[in-house]
């Protein structure tokens, strides 16, 4: 399948946002193609042994963005920005409910069952990172944004500055800042726990 | 910290950037002019961007 242009998803979103339904229809593959995409890159990444099933992944955060259906969609980006809250979302609450697992022994309820596989160092690094990123919000929470879109939908440099309306070297310098200011909050938190 | 102490740390965090890295530790002490916490809060960010490479 060819890739779509950014003009063609914006063009059915756009549709589909005024009521035509059909629009839906052929928006759907290109978009779950494209959070594919997006998930692979994320699953290939840095996090050895990170190993939530893409297409669980996937499926989960399309459904929940079908809930969101009288969020004005205004652009790729724009859509773009609502994938990584529910990346987010997803991921994080996962990860917390294996962290709640791991310590109380309780019995799992997560809809994601069938990728119960993220491995326990990977799920404390996804809380904390998670925790983090709340207080950088409180701080800057345009750092937190661009860290959002970054990590959690996979975004470029150049896609971020799109959805957030700034410029590319602001996207540089927040992301900069965000992600040394996150390493030394995670690296900190690590220290008082093993204390 | 509040957002107007990370926002006046963020500027000096650029501007550091910006020079050769054994330029910055004079940079910094300039423009605290005596602010020892703040001049802390920069180098340790600056310590931290070096490590921080690709850990998310």
């Amino acid at each position: 399948m060819a890739i779509p242009s950014t003009q063609e998803i914006t063009q059915l979103l756009i549709a589909w946002n005024n009521g035509d339904a059909a629009a839906l229809e052929q928006l759907t593959p290109l978009v779950q193609a494209e959070l594919h995409r997006l998930a692979k890159r994320y699953m290939a990444g840095e996090r050895q042994g990170h190993i939530l099933q893409t297409t669980a992944l996937v499926n989960e955060a399309w459904l929940r963005l079908i809930d969101w259906q009288n969020v004005e969609w205004q652009s790729r980006a724009h859509f773009f920005g609502l994938a990584a809250q529910i990346m987010r979302r997803i991921l994080v609450d996962f990860a917390r409910a294996r962290h709640r697992d791991k310590r109380g022994g309780d019995a799992l309820q997560v809809s994601l069952s069938e990728a119960a596989n993220v491995a326990w160092e990977q799920s404390a690094d996804l809380v904390a990172l998670d925790d983090a990123l709340q207080e950088l919000e409180k701080l800057e929470p345009r750092q937190s944004r661009v860290v959002e879109l970054r990590f959690f939908a996979g975004l470029s440099l150049e896609e971020t500055a799109e959805a957030l309306k700034v410029s590319v070297g602001t996207v540089r310098r927040d992301w900069s800042l965000a992600e040394a200011w996150l390493f030394r909050e995670l690296n900190r938190k690590e220290q008082l726990d093993d204390a | 910290m509040t957002p107007e102490q990370y926002r006046r740390v963020g500027e000096l965090y650029h501007a550091a950037m910006e020079l050769e890295p054994e330029a910055r530790p004079d940079f910094l002490v300039g423009a605290c002019s005596g602010d020892e916490s703040l001049r802390r809060e920069v180098e340790s960010l600056l310590r931290a961007r070096q490590q921080a490479d690709g850990f998310i």
